[in-house]
């Protein structure tokens, strides 16, 4: 029997079931203690019985895993390793992005960010924060150009799709960004994988108020459970400009924000509508801070959905209401009122990407006749792409050196020739460095 | 060369003359294992020659007995047996009672089965002993020589000699070959100038690969069903595979290392630049057909990094290829699950 977890790693709070806390042993590995004696059975107690053979299971045995927990393992993330060398590295501050020498250096999450970006699901389990004491990162060239802009007393927004190959850290700059947007005292939105939207694993409705489709129980999760949440002291300093009514309940002009966006979107119906309100607050409250939204695999919001409408038709994915509301803040159409970032991160592990999009992505338009999706060329226009680029020599170098601190990489010295031969190797990819130092056994 | 067979009874009658009438011993000279005889004459093929010249002369001997000595003919001289036979000796034996005639062969390896391939294969081993410590030159520096195919050597031979028999005496006069030229001595030269091919002019060189006028040197490389091109030029270490970058065409890190190993055996990484085209097979195969190719494309830049790659497994090409599935067979080798009827 494999050990029983603490049941605290499960991510999600819906997910966690009401059970009683195992015992914390040091040691994981079960016990292997001698019960009681058994009572010897009287003689002629047992008796042989010819009859319907009666229900003999034990209601006491319980299977392996109680309710949740193969869940909560296999989306457990993992930010610490005990084994790994705990090393001083500079946290990740927001003055950094000004800062041009701090560009290719390791800076690590400050501790409460990272309760923070847990919150949002931010970190994936794909990435390798598991092999390390603590989470850290190479401050990229492309975070300090985005960072630099973070600062700016213009109200623009930056709207931005991030592309680049598998493992090239493109969720990683995000983690980055998120973290300076909390260090600056942004407001912080994020879909963490929009796969979940599309592929028919959480419930639909139409709103024929919008003529949107809705996800009425993600977007309550995602606002109660991430934007409330993560957000608290923001939201709850800004007070609404208008009277609105959301669902059962009106919410007063001068109400905290938190309020009304807790409250309201606790219930499932009125929850878009309370998102709606939320991000027009954002656009008219002139007290609003700056706010950062991103969507993790973005392509997937551009691939013809698994969800159907009464006529049995396909849905088109920009018929939903949150990637729709997400492409118009990333077209301009909406904008925040003291500006932000806006942020689409590309996916190649999960494959799907529509013609259309690449088309978008390589800036080509679409052929008068090619049969790709003219809808999307057009729901994305406007944004700015940017590519995420292979390491440069300098920033491989401290993550090598990171790697050899902490005991991945057996080497004395991080030479220039290791860092040629890593580099070329690894084609530049963060990943792909971390992983040549150690053959990481996939789980 | 024809092994033919002298009647040696006649022979000595020959050489002896009267002498032989004579009740004369004559010792068995043909045993496929010769053992000692107590007292006993050997007869060699000298004293045939001697007999074959004396019967030339007078005209008794057929042509069709002329025999042609293989190499390994001995260098004694005739010998007056008559002087020194004894009494012993002249006891006829219960053979030679029987048959008048005693046919022996003229060569020792009569019995082998082949006896010019084993002459000729003893004759050349002696000549590789006697020259044993002449000096030798490089082998890449030996100008370019055919010998003999099997299937002229056979029609010389006259029996046909299997390909690995062959391929002694052809490792052999490569050996000798390789003797230093100007020390090379006359009989090697003769020697050698009988097994080469009569056609020397149908010697292929291979043909020296330079760089072409972009500075690029070209190789191409398979594995399996994989095939590579591959250019190498001077660079700092770019590798592009179909356009693409090796940690996008290659997911496995195996694959990556295997693709350009010949640039990092030979510490090569920052010098040059690849652009590779690869199709066909699967990813290692494609990995692997790289690998060849670019030690080929980068032998082009060094030649004397050759030995080098050669010791890291990148000069040869793996001639494996899967092995076709047989009729009964469910693949190459698998079975059917046996199934009671």
């Amino acid at each position: 029997m494999p050990p029983r977890l603490p049941l605290t790693a499960v991510s999600s709070p819906l997910l966690r079931p009401i059970l009683p806390v195992p015992r914390r042993l040091f040691s994981i590995t079960s016990t292997l203690l001698a019960g009681p004696p058994k009572a010897k059975a009287a003689e002629g107690a047992k008796k042989q019985s010819y009859g319907k053979k009666k229900n003999t299971k034990d209601e006491s045995r319980k299977g392996a895993y109680a309710i949740g927990e193969r869940r909560g393992i296999r989306t457990r993330i993992v930010l610490s390793n005990t084994n790994a060398q705990p090393l001083d590295t500079p946290p990740l501050t927001p003055d950094l992005s000004n800062i041009t020498e701090a560009a290719g250096n390791l800076f690590a999450f400050p501790e409460e960010e990272v309760d923070k970006l847990r919150t949002l699901r931010a970190f994936f389990r794909t990435q390798d924060w598991r092999l390390f004491a603590r989470p850290s990162s190479v401050l990229r060239r492309q975070a300090m150009e985005i960072g630099s802009t973070m600062d700016s007393f213009d109200p623009v927004t930056r709207r931005i799709i991030l592309d680049g190959y598998k493992g090239s850290g493109k969720s990683v700059m995000l983690l980055q960004l998120m973290t300076w947007a909390l260090q600056k005292g942004w407001i912080v939105i994020n879909i963490p994988n929009a796969q979940e939207l599309v592929i028919g694993h959480t419930d639909y409705e139409f709103d024929p108020a919008s003529g949107k489709w809705t996800h009425p129980s993600y977007t309550s999760h995602m606002l109660t459970q991430r934007i409330a949440k993560v957000n608290a002291t923001a939201l709850a300093n800004l007070s609404l400009t208008t009277t609105v009514k959301l669902g059962r309940n009106e919410y007063a002009a001068g109400t905290p924000l938190l309020t009304a966006v807790s409250s309201a979107g606790r219930d499932f119906a009125a929850a878009t509508d309370t998102l709606r309100f939320l991000l027009s607050e954002l656009q008219n409250n002139p007290e609003t801070p700056k706010v950062l939204f991103a969507v993790e695999n973005f392509n997937l919001f551009q691939i013809p959905t698994v969800y159907r409408d009464p006529d049995f038709k396909i849905i088109h994915p920009h018929d939903f209401a949150l990637p729709s509301l997400f492409n118009e803040l990333l077209r301009g159409e909406r904008k925040f009122h003291n500006g932000g970032l806006v942020m689409g991160v590309t996916s190649r592990t999960i494959a799907p990407r529509a013609e259309a999009f690449e088309l978008f992505l390589r800036g080509e338009e679409i052929g008068p006749y090619s049969k790709a999706d003219r809808r999307i060329h057009e729901g994305l226009r406007g944004a700015e792409v940017m590519e995420m680029s292979g390491m440069d020599g300098e920033e491989a170098a401290s993550l090598l050196e990171y790697c050899r601190d902490t005991g991945l990489l057996k080497v004395d010295e991080v030479e220039e020739g290791l860092i040629r031969e890593k580099l070329l190797l690894s084609s530049g990819l963060p990943k792909e460095i971390v992983k040549s130092c150690v053959r990481i056994a996939r789980c | 060369m024809v092994a033919g067979l002298v009647s040696l009874r006649h022979c000595c009658r020959t050489i002896l003359g009267e002498a032989f009438n004579t009740r004369v011993a004559l010792p068995r000279a043909s045993f496929p294992h010769p053992r000692p005889l107590a007292g006993a004459r050997s007869f060699t093929i000298s004293h045939v020659q001697q007999a074959r010249s004396i019967l030339d002369d007078e005209g008794e001997v057929n042509d069709d007995w002329i025999l042609k000595t293989g190499t390994g003919t001995s260098g004694q001289g005739p010998v007056n047996i008559a002087d020194e036979l004894t009494e012993e000796d002249i006891t006829p034996t219960w053979a030679e009672q029987q048959f008048a005639v005693r046919r022996v062969p003229v060569s020792a390896s009569y019995f082998t089965g082949n006896a010019t391939f084993v002459d000729n294969l003893l004759a050349l081993r002696a000549l590789q002993r006697k020259y044993e410590l002449l000096p030798t030159i490089p082998k890449d520096q030996v100008p370019p020589v055919k010998w003999k195919t099997l299937v002229e050597y056979n029609a010389l031979a006259g029996k046909s000699v299997s390909a690995s028999k062959f391929k002694q005496l052809t490792n052999i006069l490569d050996r000798l070959n390789i003797i230093e030229p100007t020390l090379m001595p006359q009989d090697v030269q003769d020697v050698l100038a009988w097994y080469k091919r009569d056609t020397q002019g149908a010697v292929s060189t291979q043909k020296e690969r330079t760089v072409d006028e972009f500075g690029r040197g070209y190789g191409l490389g398979r594995r399996k069903t994989s095939v590579a091109r591959v250019y190498v030029l001077e660079g700092d270490g770019q590798v592009y595979i179909n356009g693409k970058t090796l940690a996008e065409h290659f997911e496995r890190l195996h694959d990556r290392e295997s693709a350009i190993w010949p640039l990092l055996v030979t510490d090569r990484i920052d010098k040059y630049n690849v652009w590779a085209t690869v199709d066909g097979g699967g990813k290692t195969g494609q990995a692997e057909a790289l690998t060849l190719g670019v030690a080929r494309a980068l032998m082009v830049h060094e030649p004397a990094l050759k030995p080098a790659l050669r010791r890291a497994g990148c000069v040869t090409r793996d001639h494996r290829m899967v092995e076709r599935k047989k009729p009964g067979h469910v693949k190459a080798r698998k079975m059917p699950t046996w199934v009671k009827r």
